[in-house]
């Protein structure tokens, strides 16, 4: 993807969409990090 | 599994974003989103919740919300396999040419791993959180969806939907599983109610999308039988559901205050397929279409309220 030629509002839109995924993912980490966090509280308390 | 209700829109990027070429831009992170059909998830997992609360017993708030979780990841991983299989048909039918890969805003190999990576973190979060009976489950609904629905049978036979509709009528057995670790009657006529109701609510839209199908080459029973053969057995698959409907209150895990609307509703259902069978044109199918939608949610709904509010089966 990156080996095309972009025009400037396509380069700014691509790094635009690219932070807007990297953001996706690393809440998807922290949630399953969170939601991890949790399982292993409440098996250890049971 | 996903496929528990049929989505009757277009997932369209805005007007402002198709000036950009996506496949030079890259996708947005709402083009996974639609990857995972969140309208037909919704259902699935308002079912697997009912399943999960109906349960007997107990299961602490932390380890309910990861069944539930798991459920609909589960659901949307086999919507996104399924979407990667069926992005051929799905480019020359108008009702999915807008989804993210014929649209070309994410590619078939990033959907196959988005839905493959989601599928196995689904069941083992499950397993390892909840418990590995409904781990089990919920593998074997994701498997059934997209190898004995999506892959066998969808393409070969007008019993497509009879068949592969079982993978969406797993999930309130999953919620059952979640608390009790294993499968009752209870959960299998939940499980009846959806697998009789996915016939007539795909065949409605399978009425008015005829042409859809058709072009795609989806032997769907109208493409096939015809519009008159189709709606002769919606009419069949509702009256069977009527008794189906009753099962919880003659079984005992439900009371009158489901039983009595659940009867209207399920009678409201037949009233339904005999305008469609007596119709012609498009405005009968898709009233039907938007009923049954609302019929499944209602038969849940008040199983939810008499078994948990009323009767505190939970």
């Amino acid at each position: 993807m990156q080996s095309v030629e972009m025009t400037q509002a396509e380069r700014a839109e691509f790094y635009r969409r690219r932070r807007g995924r990297n953001v996706a993912v690393m809440l998807a980490l922290l949630g399953l990090t969170a939601l991890f966090f949790a399982i292993t509280v409440v098996q250890v308390g049971r | 599994m996903s496929d528990i209700a049929a989505s009757d829109s277009m997932t369209a990027a805005p007007i402002t974003q198709r000036t950009l070429d996506p496949r030079v831009v890259g996708a947005e992170p709402q083009d996974f989103i639609a990857l995972l059909k969140p309208r037909v998830m919704s259902l699935v997992v308002f079912t697997g919740i009912v399943g999960l609360l109906l349960a007997p017993g107990h299961v602490h708030p932390v380890i309910a919300f990861t069944a539930v979780l798991a459920i609909a990841v589960g659901a949307g991983a086999a919507g996104a396999i399924n979407m990667w299989y069926d992005r051929d048909i799905d480019a020359v039918m108008s009702r999915t040419r807008g989804r993210p890969i014929p649209a070309g805003r994410v590619s078939a190999g990033e959907a196959l791993a988005f839905g493959c990576t989601l599928a196995a973190a689904s069941v083992f979060v499950m397993g390892v959180g909840v418990n590995w009976v409904a781990a089990a489950v919920l593998a074997l609904s994701i498997l059934f969806y997209v190898f004995v629905y999506t892959v066998w049978l969808k393409r070969r036979t007008p019993q497509n939907i009879v068949i592969g509709g079982a993978a969406g009528a797993f999930p309130p057995v999953i919620g059952w599983a979640a608390v009790t670790g294993t499968v009752d009657l209870a959960p299998l006529v939940m499980f009846a109610l959806i697998f009789l109701w996915t016939p007539p609510h795909f065949w409605a839209l399978a009425l008015y999308r005829c042409g859809d199908y058709d072009r795609a080459g989806v032997p769907m029973l109208p493409v096939v039988a015809g519009a008159a053969a189709t709606k002769r057995q919606m009419l069949l698959y509702t009256v069977v559901l009527v008794p189906v409907t009753m099962a919880p209150v003659a079984l005992g895990f439900a009371g009158w205050v489901y039983g009595v609307p659940a009867l209207a509703l399920a009678l409201g259902f037949v009233a339904m397929a005999v305008a469609v069978l007596r119709s012609t044109g498009d405005r009968w199918p898709r009233a039907m279409f938007r009923f049954s939608l609302a019929h499944l949610f209602g038969l849940f709904l008040l199983l939810l309220v008499d078994g948990v509010l009323l009767r505190g089966i939970a």
